[in-house]
């Protein structure tokens, strides 16, 4: 089968690979329909997640039908149309039991070296290094699905590919981001970056009854998005002061809650400080720009609530603790635990609250894998999110 | 909350040799040779999680509880021991019999205490429905207990307390056979083709407590280990606490075995206490692209590329326990 691969920094690469097999009794392959590029697969492909290898099939968001399933998989049968949450969860472990699926205990068999890197492991990600278990991703004609009985959820009304495709990621994500954030009746919410992740973090702060939501980025076509889907407030920071505007469209209080949808590549329009942080990491002396996250913690009201969705690898400089504990704020995160999102989101999509498909502006066939992360990474054509059809 | 795992014994499954576990003292639980009487294959899943059981079923509620039962507030206290006494004699009826057998480990709830027979709890209700569904004529056996915890469903599922399954999960074992009520051959793989093999007895056996077993005297390499088990804060589930020495002798064949329990014991062993977990919790060692073995330490030094292998490659790397 063709798949996307990942063979070093910026460099990916549709190759001939052979089929993927059943190997365990809960399996099951799907041969994919729509897969997309995740801002999260630009942290790999520019080389700042550790443990990838040259080989790896890359992809995290996709859909498809179902081929054939391992003989333990009774919910699912070939031609069932499914969508697949990225982390792969037992279903039945301590951390599944509550609901916490990203943190599947037994799902990563290399759980040792997330051990090393995090102090324990998480659960097991589609392409996404070896540290996440080495698991084959989804830019491909076909991908294996382990705990298939548990994950994947069936697709059974209309909808299109791109209305459902986003419930694997981007949209629990954001919608998770949200709810981290304990939304009350007349609060007002800041997201820092309008990536797919953000968009959908804005988007899920109004279901979730917000009062306002100012969304916060430096392109303009991204900000244009988030004021035209959603009807939130935008900050251009290369163009205001962030703190200035956000005290001043809060009654100078600051937000009630932040989201940090940046994550480990964080940009900064103040030419010194980015260079601060850029230099460190390119020397390896931190792994992590932290810039938005800084930011967030630093401009919530007193008592609020930081909420973590970009993605961060390991240590970061200069970490606002003071801010933190003086100000009595409180900081939530996690990879998202997308199955208990799955139905619920899923019964939104089919409600019509919301249509998650307006995210998309580029489509293409999976050979033109690498144009896609090219065009994503540099935000060229105003690119905000590529769909893949193999 | 009952944890009922199933033991699948299939009739198309080879049997092996009978561990032969003493029955200690008349309580259900300890009918261990019954249990082994028909061992699973290696390679097949060994234990199985409550969802497979509701697939089977159908329709039987939400989340594996598996049906509701009347509560009978009469009197519950005397039940107890009737329904073990019923089920007592209704899985001397299943030993006798032929057909598929599903052997149910778990508390009161497995027991039927509540509902208004022995059989109208989930237990006979479900099999009553695996008949139907499957026409096939299963066989249960109830080693359930009431007042039964988890650790000693862990203890008793034939994960710890038979021995050979340890190589399901202990990825240094190549093999582990019963010669007697306590004692037991193993056979440890080392570099090169090389193995090891040594008598051990089990030194220490107290049900849902511990198990501790050593290597007779004269043995090539002496070594010994405990299990204890330990119910977790709240109640949560079992904590795990193992502790296994190995004393190689001196020079070349020492260092040879030395080097096949592990450059990193620690490691190693927390890998097979991984694999355990896996096993007792999804019947499976999950397996991936770069990880074809399911979780070992020398394997995530050296990883395969994340892409689906030739078959050949694949070959080369079978788990013990897991897979199809």
């Amino acid at each position: 089968m063709r798949a996307t691969v990942w063979s070093g920094r910026n460099k990916v690469s549709v190759e001939n690979v052979p089929d993927p097999k059943i190997l365990n009794a809960r399996d099951a392959i799907v041969k994919i329909s729509s897969t997309a590029i995740c801002g999260s697969d630009l942290h790999l492909y520019d080389g700042y997640v550790p443990t990838m290898r040259k080989g790896d099939i890359l992809g995290h968001e996709f859909m498809g039908e179902i081929v054939e399933t391992g003989g333990d998989v009774t919910n699912l049968k070939v031609g069932d149309r499914v969508v697949v949450p990225f982390p792969i969860a037992c279903g039945a472990c301590n951390a599944c039991a509550r609901e916490m699926f990203s943190l599947c205990e037994n799902s990563n068999p290399n759980a040792s070296t997330a051990e090393k890197l995090w102090g324990d492991s998480t659960c097991g990600i589609f392409g996404y290094s070896h540290a996440a278990g080495g698991y084959a991703g989804g830019q491909s004609e076909y991908a294996r699905v382990p705990f298939a009985d548990v994950g994947p959820i069936k697709i059974e009304s209309d909808l299109s590919d791109e209305q459902a495709l986003f419930l694997s990621d981007v949209f629990p994500t954001g919608y998770m981001g949200a709810e981290l954030c304990d939304i009350k009746p007349g609060d007002i919410v800041a997201v820092w970056g309008c990536g797919p992740v953000g968009q959908f973090a804005i988007a899920s702060a109004y279901l979730l009854g917000a009062e306002r939501v100012i969304a916060i980025d430096r392109f303009d076509y991204r900000l244009t998005m988030a004021r035209e889907k959603s009807g939130a407030e935008t900050i251009n920071y290369e163009q205001a002061s962030v703190r200035e505007a956000l005290r001043e469209m809060t009654g100078g209080r600051g937000p009630d809650a932040c989201i940090d949808c940046v994550g480990l590549e964080a940009h900064h329009h103040h030419g010194g400080m980015y260079a601060y942080d850029r230099v460190k990491q390119a020397t390896r002396m931190e792994t992590e720009r932290g810039y938005a996250l800084r930011e967030a913690i630093f401009n919530c009201r007193n008592g609020g609530t930081v909420s973590i969705m970009g993605v961060y690898g390991g240590f970061m400089d200069k970490f606002p603790i003071g801010a933190v504990m003086n100000r009595g704020l409180t900081i939530k995160t996690g990879q998202c635990h997308v199955h208990r999102y799955l139905r619920p989101l899923l019964q939104r999509i089919e409600k019509g609250d919301i249509d998650p498909s307006f995210i998309v502006t580029h489509r293409m066939s999976l050979d033109d894998a690498s144009t896609g992360y090219e065009t994503f990474k540099h935000k060229q054509d105003e690119c905000v999110k590529v769909v893949m059809t193999p | 909350m009952p944890v009922p795992f199933l033991v699948p014994c299939r009739e198309d499954t080879p049997a092996r040799s009978s561990r032969g576990t003493p029955a200690a003292g008349g309580d259900a639980l300890h009918h261990a040779d019954d249990r082994h009487r028909k061992p699973v294959q290696r390679g097949q899943p060994v234990v199985h999680s409550s969802r497979e059981l509701r697939d089977v079923c159908g329709r039987v509620g939400d989340r594996g509880e598996l049906v509701q039962v009347a509560a009978d507030t009469e009197r519950p206290a005397l039940r107890v021991e009737a329904y073990d006494a019923q089920w007592s004699a209704a899985n001397d009826a299943a030993r006798a019999a032929d057909g598929p057998l599903w052997v149910v480990l778990g508390d009161s709830a497995a027991q039927g205490v509540g509902a208004s027979s022995y059989d109208a709890g989930y237990v006979g209700v479900v099999r009553d429905r695996l008949v139907a569904a499957d026409a096939r004529p299963w066989r249960v056996v109830n080693l359930s207990r009431s007042g039964a915890r988890t650790r000693d469903v862990l203890d008793e599922a034939a994960l710890w307390r038979n021995v050979e399954g340890f190589p399901d999960f202990m990825t240094h074992l190549e093999e582990v056979r019963s010669t007697g009520p306590n004692t037991s051959h193993w056979k440890a793989r080392g570099p090169l083709g090389t193995t090891v093999e040594w008598e051990a007895e089990i030194t220490d056996d107290v049900p849902g407590e511990r198990i501790a077993w050593r290597s007779v005297e004269g043995s090539k390499i002496d070594n010994s280990g405990t299990v204890r088990f330990v119910t977790a804060p709240g109640d949560q589930g079992t904590e795990l606490h193992v502790e296994m020495r190995y004393s190689p002798p001196a020079g070349a064949v020492g260092a040879t075995i030395a080097k096949m329990f592990g450059e990193e014991p620690g490691i190693q062993l927390k890998d097979d206490l991984r694999r355990f977990k896996a096993i007792a919790e999804t019947g499976e060692i999950v397996r991936s692209d770069g990880s074809p073995e399911g979780p070992l330490g020398r394997r995530q030094l050296k990883q395969r590329p994340a892409h689906p292998q030739p078959d050949e490659e694949l070959a080369g790397a079978s788990t013990n326990g897991g897979g199809s």
